[in-house]
C-alpha cells in the first residue's frame, strides 16, 4: 500500500521533470525560429519555418493538455524545422542592400542601361524610355535620319537607309558616297556619277560639255571645231555661204559680179580678152573691165592664193609661134592685173600655145573657143 | 419521460463538440484545395504548409477527441489556407 503513492509521486515528479525541460526546448526553439525569421526565412526556407512554428505551437498545446510524450515529439519536429529554416536562410537576407544615412534603396539592375530598372523594364536587355516602359520606341528616331532606332545600325550618327542607318563612306571625299561613286579613289562631280569630268581634247570644256571631245573646238561651237567648208577665211557659223567663197565684207557669200564668176577651181571669165591679131597687146574697153573683176576677186577672195593666167591659141599657124604668143599673152594679161594692184606672189602665167584646144578646130566657131584666157586656181 | 428528455439534451451538447469541429475542418479542406488550386504551393508556400499543419493537427485532434483544440486547429487552418489563396491569385497575376 505504501508502494502504490510512492511511485505515483516518482511518476508525478518525472513528468514535472520532463514538461520543464520540454518548455525549456520550446523556448529555445522559439529563440531559433526568431533568428531564422530575422534572417529571412519566410522568403528562403517558408515550408520549413511554417511547420517549425506550427510544431512549436503543437508542442505547448499538447503540453498544456499535460501529454508530454506528443509535446516532446513537436518539439523535435520544430527543433528540425527551425535548423533546416536557418541552413538554408543562412544566405537568404538582401544582398546589396545599401544602407544610407536616412534611407535604405535596394540596390536594382538596370543591364540596358537606359535608366528603367529592370524590374519595370518591359524591355531589359534593349534600351527605351520609361515612358515605353524601357522599350524601345518603335517611331524613335535619334539621329533624325529617317531610320528608327530599332533598324538603325548607328543610332546617333545620321546615315542613309540604304547603309541600315550609318553613314556612308566617301574615300575620295568628292561629296558623293563610295556605294554610288563610280570612281570612289577620285573625286568627281555627283552628275558624274562622282568620276573626275576628263577634257581629253584640252580644249577647255570638259567632255561631258564637249560635243566634239577628241577635237578641240571653242565652247561657243559647243567644244567642236569651227570649220570654214569653203575656205574663203569666214568660219561657217559666220559665213552667210558657207559652201561658196565670198570677202567677209559680202558676209562671206560671193560678191556678184558681171563679167566673171568665181568657182572653186577657177575665176570664170564670161567674155574673152581681146587681142590685137598676132600681138599679146589687149584691146577693147570690156578686156580691161574684164581684168578689172578679176583683179577685184582675187582682192575678194583672198583665200585664192595662186592663179594660173594661162594663155591659149587655135591650131592656125605655127605651134611654136602659137606657145610663144599664148605666152606673151598671158604675161600681158599677168602684168595688167598686177597693174590693177594684185599681189604679183598671186600670180603666174602659162602658155599653152594650140595644146589644150575645148573645142574643134576644124569650125570657126571651135577655133574662137580655143583661143582663150584661163584664170585657174593653182594654190586654193 | 424527464430522464429520457434530460438524456437526450445532454447527447445533443456532448455531440456539438464533434460536429463543430468536423463542419469547422471540412470548410478549412474546401479552403485548402482552393489554395492549391491556385498554386498556392508555389506562390504562398509559408502560408499553405501552415494551413496544411493546422488541418492535419486538427484532425488528429478529433482523433483523440480534444474537439476544442481540433476545432481551433481547424480555423487557424482555414484562416491560413484563406491566405494562401489570396496571396496566390495576387502573385500569379503579378507574373
Amino acid at each position: 500500500m505504501t508502494r502504490a503513492p510512492a511511485l505515483a509521486l516518482l511518476l508525478l515528479l518525472l513528468g514535472c521533470v520532463n514538461g520543464a525541460k520540454i518548455r525549456g526546448d520550446a523556448d529555445v526553439v522559439a529563440a531559433d525560429i526568431d533568428r531564422a525569421r530575422k534572417s529571412g526565412a519566410q522568403r528562403c526556407a517558408p515550408t520549413e519555418l511554417a511547420t517549425a512554428e506550427a510544431s512549436l505551437n503543437f508542442a505547448r498545446g499538447e503540453l498544456s493538455q499535460g501529454n508530454g510524450f506528443r509535446a516532446s515529439q513537436h518539439i523535435t519536429e520544430a527543433e528540425d524545422a527551425v535548423r533546416r529554416a536557418l541552413a538554408l536562410s543562412r544566405d537568404c537576407a538582401p544582398r546589396d542592400v545599401v544602407v544610407a544615412p536616412q534611407v535604405v534603396r535596394i540596390e536594382q539592375t538596370d543591364r540596358d542601361g537606359d535608366g528603367v530598372l529592370d524590374n519595370d523594364d518591359k524591355c531589359p536587355l534593349v534600351p527605351g524610355p520609361a515612358s515605353n516602359h524601357g522599350c524601345p520606341d518603335e517611331n524613335a528616331d535619334r539621329d533624325g535620319d529617317g531610320v528608327p532606332d530599332l533598324r538603325d545600325r548607328c543610332p546617333d550618327t545620321r546615315g542613309s537607309a540604304e547603309n541600315a542607318g550609318c553613314p556612308d563612306a566617301d574615300r575620295d571625299g568628292d561629296g558623293v558616297v563610295d556605294r554610288l561613286d563610280r570612281c570612289p579613289d577620285q573625286p568627281g562631280p555627283v552628275k558624274n556619277e562622282g568620276c573626275p569630268v576628263t577634257d581629253r581634247d584640252s580644249d577647255g570644256v570638259l567632255d561631258p560639255d564637249d560635243k566634239c571631245p577628241d577635237v578641240p573646238g571653242p565652247r561657243e561651237n559647243a567644244g567642236c571645231p569651227i570649220t570654214d567648208r569653203d575656205g574663203d577665211g569666214i568660219p561657217d557659223p559666220d559665213d552667210k555661204c558657207p559652201d561658196v567663197p565670198g570677202p567677209r565684207e559680202n558676209g562671206g557669200c560671193p560678191k556678184v559680179y558681171t563679167l566673171v564668176v568665181v568657182k572653186k577651181d577657177r575665176i570664170e571669165i564670161k567674155q574673152q580678152i581681146k587681142f590685137k591679131t598676132g600681138s599679146a597687146k589687149i584691146v577693147g574697153a570690156e578686156s580691161g573691165q574684164i581684168i578689172g573683176e578679176v583683179a577685184q576677186a582675187m582682192k575678194d577672195n583672198p583665200q585664192i592664193k595662186k592663179i594660173r593666167v594661162e594663155g591659149h591659141t587655135d591650131s592656125i599657124g605655127n605651134d611654136a609661134a602659137n606657145l610663144r604668143l599664148s605666152q606673151n599673152r598671158a604675161d600681158s594679161v599677168k602684168s595688167a592685173l598686177i597693174k590693177e594692184g594684185v599681189d604679183p606672189g598671186r600670180l603666174e602665167s602659162v602658155g599653152y600655145g594650140e595644146t589644150r584646144p575645148i573645142s574643134s578646130n576644124t569650125t570657126a566657131v571651135g577655133r574662137s573657143e580655143n583661143r582663150r584666157t584661163e584664170f585657174n586656181i593653182s594654190d586654193p | 419521460m424527464r430522464r429520457a428528455l434530460l438524456t437526450l439534451a445532454m447527447t445533443g451538447t456532448l455531440a456539438c463538440g464533434p460536429l463543430q469541429s468536423t463542419a469547422l475542418i471540412s470548410d478549412a479542406d474546401t479552403q485548402l484545395e482552393a489554395a492549391s488550386a491556385a498554386g498556392a504551393k508555389k506562390l504562398a508556400p509559408y502560408e499553405f504548409q501552415s494551413a496544411t499543419l493546422y488541418l492535419h493537427k486538427a484532425r488528429e485532434e478529433v482523433g483523440v477527441s480534444q474537439y476544442d483544440t481540433a476545432s481551433e486547429y481547424a480555423q487557424r487552418a482555414a484562416q491560413e489556407a484563406a491566405t494562401a489563396h489570396k496571396l496566390a491569385l495576387a502573385r500569379s497575376r503579378s507574373r
